[in-house]
């Protein structure tokens, strides 16, 4: 015991002003309550949480499995795969965060979040995202067209760039037929969100961005035309109805 | 403007045009006999008197002359001279004219050479002789100075009144010479010139009167000019020692001639209405004859050479001379060019161009000529350019007419950005043109020998038409190489298929030497394109079908051809399609080894066997297909396998059975025939060795044949031209549950039958294949090519792999297709995106 508590207060520097935010149980992350919330959701035969284990998981903490909340969390955990912990990213996460218990892991949540908001730690979590996707034991390299569109949706929960929904709808659409989508590509977008303003202008094919993005690009001005056309033919039949006022 | 030879403009200038028409050569007789006349007469001078200036000539001698008078031998000369000239003026106006053309040509040079040769011998030679002669001069009677001038004023009037003068010239020239002598040169000048002004000024009264009609006027102006040009020659061979002696003295004053001029220009052209309706008048006559109308060319013609002789050519009426030109065709080329069709209008313009010139030549001061061709250049050409070439370039190119076009680039040449202008047409025309050839599927058959066709026709019109003007021969190659390559891999897969239909066996139409020279014109166009390694897989396909079935036609220009692609693509283009051949000749050993083999086996059986090896990699790659072979066939392919590998262990014989053919021997009612068939048809016929009647199930079954296969097989034995089964029932397509017989009522006028394949749908699918091994060989380049440049390179930007990569590829890629290959080799590991810069990729090891 005396041991556990020297751990947490190692780890945590300002753990008085800390402690009564942690929660009734007393608060201190300790390896022991760490193993004992682990069990309490680990599987059967593995000794990781699994898909049942983590429904549960995720019930106690009162958010659902598909919320950002999660992925930030599995993001603090280092999860390899989605619907996983094993032992050691469970343990290793709680002590990270410094929480033993549901609670405990629920109040950290806020700044799990606000630390999620930093242009840095963001791209870290971008990053994670991708292999976050990926089915590990089949080998997969490039993240399916579907998985990949809601991840970009949940991975930009906190901050929407405007050009994601055109980015998404293009992939839904998939006017040129791609399957997957490369860890390359999935990189890339973030620049590409970052560098790229809305109205597209500054984009050039000739530069480095994966073809994918040439074939959005095309796909949307090409879009945006129409739409303006369709804007401009309707612009007389509103002249028209202004007289007759 | 003017020549400098010539700065003042005198009579001689003007009449060696007449005297051009014939009298020349006696011109320059006479010019020789006048040298003559001075040369013995000078030469004793100076050997006496003045040794010390040898080299003067002979107008000096006149120059000395004049100070000793009592040399009677001199004056002599003179008269004898003042008689030839006068006694020639009777003889011929023209020959007069030229006598005094030399006199006063010398009179010019005189001029010059005095100042120097008397600065040279003063203080000399001429000291000493005026000391001798110079002792008792003879006096004058008071009154002979008056009485002479008298008797002069009186010669000089009857010629301005063009009466008989009472003296005679020798009398008169002598009179002047004395009047000379006695030092009134300058009276007598004064008094020769108020006589001359008076005259000329009473002459301005006739062109007053308003009423006259501008040819008459002009007729009339010319007429006063010839008269007072007549007369101040004639005044001034009476004038002459007064011309060559004092007037030569004094540089400021004129000659007679030119004081003539001057009194002239000053009292009748200066006259301003007079000056208007001269020029007005000549510009009419232009004007007219420009119209079509005949005019009198000579009174033109002497008209303005009066205007040059007095000097106002240029200011009075060569600007509004070139003004008016402007103004016509600047509304002419308007005009036409909206009336007239291009050929029409150019040619019209290049008679226009002729008849000005010919106007230069006939009337016009030759300093016109270059303002003037210009300026009509540029009101019917140079305005004009781009709307001619839009208008009729094409159809000119079109309809082939060799003649306008050679016109029209003669023209344009003419003017500046002309030939620019036409270069640019020229390009887009060619590229519109071949696009149209090139681009429509429909005209897949003929395309190859329409760009043939197309090519010849703008070489022959570079050639002809554009004088094989090099900017010409590179524009036409870049258009040729812009639209060939619009309709990517196409072109260059018929042009494989058409060079595959020249070289096949059977082709008539062409000696060797034509075949050649059709080679060589192909490879200009294979030249153009860019993907040549579709070009290689098609002509490699249409190869090995010519070197399996022997059906090239000759070994020369199958060989032929392939220099020319290894000159054009280098050897490794070529390497393979040599291992074709080398193949061939292999196998040629290999038969004669086998045979003396087979010999020694004591084999029974009566089936000749003949096999080419094929090295795999050479050739095109052929689906292997598994078929039945009757026991004797399977025989004879185990007997050759154990012989050949036997000779090559190691290796590995693969059978294609879609590439063997056989000629059987067949027996119908009509008598024997030699069937010569694929051997997929062979095995369908040797089942009717066995049994009457089969179904397309039994015939599947027995041969193993693919399905699809079978039926095209059946329907060439039964549905074709030489239909040795039937078909139960009859049709066109082979239907499941059909029966075949063999047809023991076959006919054919032939001994020897061929029954091809049919074939229609597998080119289809062997083309798409084709194609599409091409591509993927492409993406193997690409990926090869920018790993290996990655490798080398380590790091590099975006911009400067993509370019490097396009130098490596010689067939041409999209640059999204280029950035896919970037992306697959990023996504498998073999290069990685700079993490701090992602437009920039590293290799990774």
């Amino acid at each position: 015991m005396d041991s556990a508590l020297e751990q947490a207060l190692l780890q945590e520097p300002c753990g008085d002003s800390r402690k009564n935010e942690l929660g009734c149980n007393g608060g201190e992350a300790s390896l022991q309550r760490i193993e004992q919330l682990f069990k309490h959701y680990k599987d059967e035969c593995d000794d990781a949480i699994l898909e049942d284990g983590m429904e549960k998981f995720c019930n106690d903490l009162q958010v659902d499995p598909t919320e950002f909340k999660v992925l930030v969390l599995a993001w603090k955990f280092q999860a390899a795969t989605m619907c996983k912990f094993t032992r050691a990213e469970f343990v290793e996460g709680c002590k990270a965060i410094q929480a033993d218990s549901i609670e405990g892991i629920r109040a950290r949540f806020s700044s799990i979040l606000n630390e999620a908001k930093s242009e840095e730690k963001f791209k870290d979590l971008y990053r994670f995202t991708f292999q976050f996707g990926l089915d590990c034991e089949e080998g997969q390299r490039s993240l399916h067209r579907e998985i990949a569109v809601a991840l970009w949706r949940l991975v930009f929960t906190q901050n929407v760039p405007p050009i994601l929904e055109p980015w998404l709808n293009f992939l839904t659409e998939n006017p040129s037929g791609i399957k997957g989508i490369s860890r390359d590509t999935w990189n890339m977008f973030l620049n590409f969100t970052q560098v790229i303003g809305p109205d597209l202008s500054n984009y050039s094919e000739d530069e480095a961005w994966p073809s994918l993005f040439d074939t959005f690009v095309e796909w949307e001005m090409e879009r945006r035309k129409k739409e303006e056309d369709a804007n401009c033919s309707t612009c007389p039949h509103t002249d028209g109805l202004c007289p007759s006022e | 403007m003017f020549p400098t030879g010539l700065s003042s403009p005198n009579p001689p200038a003007q009449e060696v045009r007449q005297a051009a028409d014939g009298n020349t050569s006696k011109k320059r007789k006479l010019n020789n006999t006048e040298k003559d006349d001075f040369d013995p007469i000078s030469s004793p001078k100076t050997s006496s008197s003045c040794s010390s200036s040898s080299s003067s000539s002979t107008s000096n001698h006149i120059q000395k002359r004049l100070r000793f008078e009592d040399s009677l031998d001199f004056i002599g000369l003179d008269v004898k001279m003042a008689e030839e000239s006068s006694s020639q003026q009777s003889r011929s106006k023209n020959l007069f004219m030229s006598t005094v053309a030399g006199g006063h040509h010398a009179n010019g040079l005189t001029k010059t050479s005095t100042a120097s040769s008397f600065a040279n011998s003063k203080p000399g030679s001429a000291k000493k002789l005026v000391i001798k002669n110079l002792k008792d001069k003879p006096k004058l009677p008071d009154n002979y100075t008056d009485e002479t001038w008298q008797k002069l004023k009186e010669a000089v009037e009857a010629i301005q009144n063009s009466t008989s003068i009472k003296y005679n010239l020798e009398e008169l020239y002598q009179a002047v010479e004395n009047l000379c002598s006695y030092k009134i040169s300058a009276n007598l000048y004064k008094q020769l010139r108020q006589v001359c002004e008076d005259h000329i000024k009473a002459q301005i009264h006739q062109f007053r009167e308003e009423s006259l009609d501008s040819v008459l006027f002009l007729k009339k102006i010319d007429k006063c000019w010839q008269d007072h040009c007549r007369q101040m020659i004639m005044i001034r061979s009476i004038f002459l020692f007064l011309d060559r002696t004092y007037v030569l003295q004094n540089s400021m004053l004129p000659s007679i001639w030119d004081m003539g001029l001057d009194l002239f220009r000053t009292h009748i052209i200066s006259d301003q209405k007079v000056q208007n309706k001269t020029i007005d008048g000549i510009l009419l006559l232009i004007e007219r004859e420009r119209s079509g109308e005949a005019i009198d060319r000579s009174l033109l013609r002497s008209l303005l050479s009066m205007l040059s002789d007095l000097q106002i050519y240029q200011d009075s009426f060569e600007q509004r001379f070139l003004e008016e030109t402007n103004r016509l065709y600047a509304a002419e080329g308007q005009r036409l060019m909206q009336e007239r069709e291009v050929p029409e209008y150019l040619h019209h313009v290049n008679k226009r161009l002729e008849e000005e010139a010919d106007r230069v030549i006939t009337y016009l001061d030759q300093s016109t000529q270059k303002p003037l061709i210009a300026t009509v250049e540029k009101q019917l050409l140079g305005e004009h350019l781009t709307a001619i070439l839009q208008k009729g370039l094409n159809s000119l190119l079109d309809e082939n007419r060799i003649q306008d076009l050679s016109l029209l680039y003669q023209l344009f040449s003419r003017v500046r950005g002309g030939v620019q202008a036409l270069l640019q047409h020229w390009i887009e025309y060619i590229k519109a043109f071949g696009s149209t050839i090139v681009i429509n599927p429909e005209k897949d058959r003929t395309m190859v020998q329409e760009l043939l066709d197309f090519k010849d026709k703008v070489d022959h019109i570079i050639d002809v038409c554009f004088l094989k003007n090099e900017k010409f021969v590179n524009a036409m190659k870049e258009a040729f190489e812009t639209f060939i390559n619009k309709r990517p891999n196409k072109p260059a897969e018929l042009i494989a298929k058409y060079v595959d239909s020249k070289l096949r066996a059977g082709n008539k139409e062409a000696t060797d030497e034509e075949l050649e020279k059709m080679l060589d014109k192909i490879m200009i166009i294979f030249r153009f394109i860019y993907g040549k390694d579709v070009f290689e897989a098609f002509y490699k396909k249409d190869l090995a079908k010519r070197l399996l079935v022997g059906k090239s036609a000759s070994v020369d220009a199958e060989k032929s051809m392939l220099s020319k692609l290894k000159h054009e693509c280098g050897a490794a283009f070529t390497s393979k399609l040599e291992g074709m051949f080398k193949d061939m000749e292999l196998s040629k050993d290999i038969m004669v080894q086998f045979k003396q083999y087979m010999q020694n086996q004591n084999m029974p059986g009566n089936i000749e066997l003949t096999v080419n090896i094929l090295t795999m990699g050479y050739w095109p790659t052929y689906v292997p297909m598994e078929v039945h072979l009757p026991a004797e066939m399977v025989k004879l392919q185990e007997i050759f396998k154990t012989f050949y590998l036997g000779k090559h262990s190691g290796r590995k014989l693969q059978w294609q059975s879609t590439l063997g053919h056989c000629v059987l021997k067949a027996e119908f009612k009509e008598g024997k025939k030699e069937l010569q068939v694929s051997l997929f048809q062979t095995l369908v016929l040797l089942m009717f060795n066995e049994g009457e009647e089969f179904s397309l199930e039994e015939i599947k079954q027995a041969t193993g044949i693919e399905d699809g296969e079978l039926r095209r097989t059946l329907q060439s034995l039964a549905c074709g031209k030489a239909r040795v089964l039937t078909k139960i029932p009859k049709g066109k397509d082979v239907d499941d549950g059909d029966k075949f017989t063999c047809n023991d009522d076959f006919r054919h006028k032939l001994f020897r039958i061929k029954i091809n394949q049919i074939q229609m749908k597998e080119t289809v699918e062997e083309q798409a294949s084709t194609t599409e091994r091409v591509f993927q060989d492409r993406q193997y380049q690409i990926d090869a090519a920018i790993v290996r440049i990655m490798k080398m390179r380590k790091t590099l930007s975006h911009n400067l792999l993509v370019s490097e990569v396009y130098n490596q590829l010689k067939f041409p890629v999209k640059p999204a297709d280029l950035k896919k290959r970037i992306e697959s080799l990023i996504d498998r590991d073999y290069m990685e995106r700079d993490k701090e810069n992602p437009n920039q990729y590293n290799y990774v090891a």
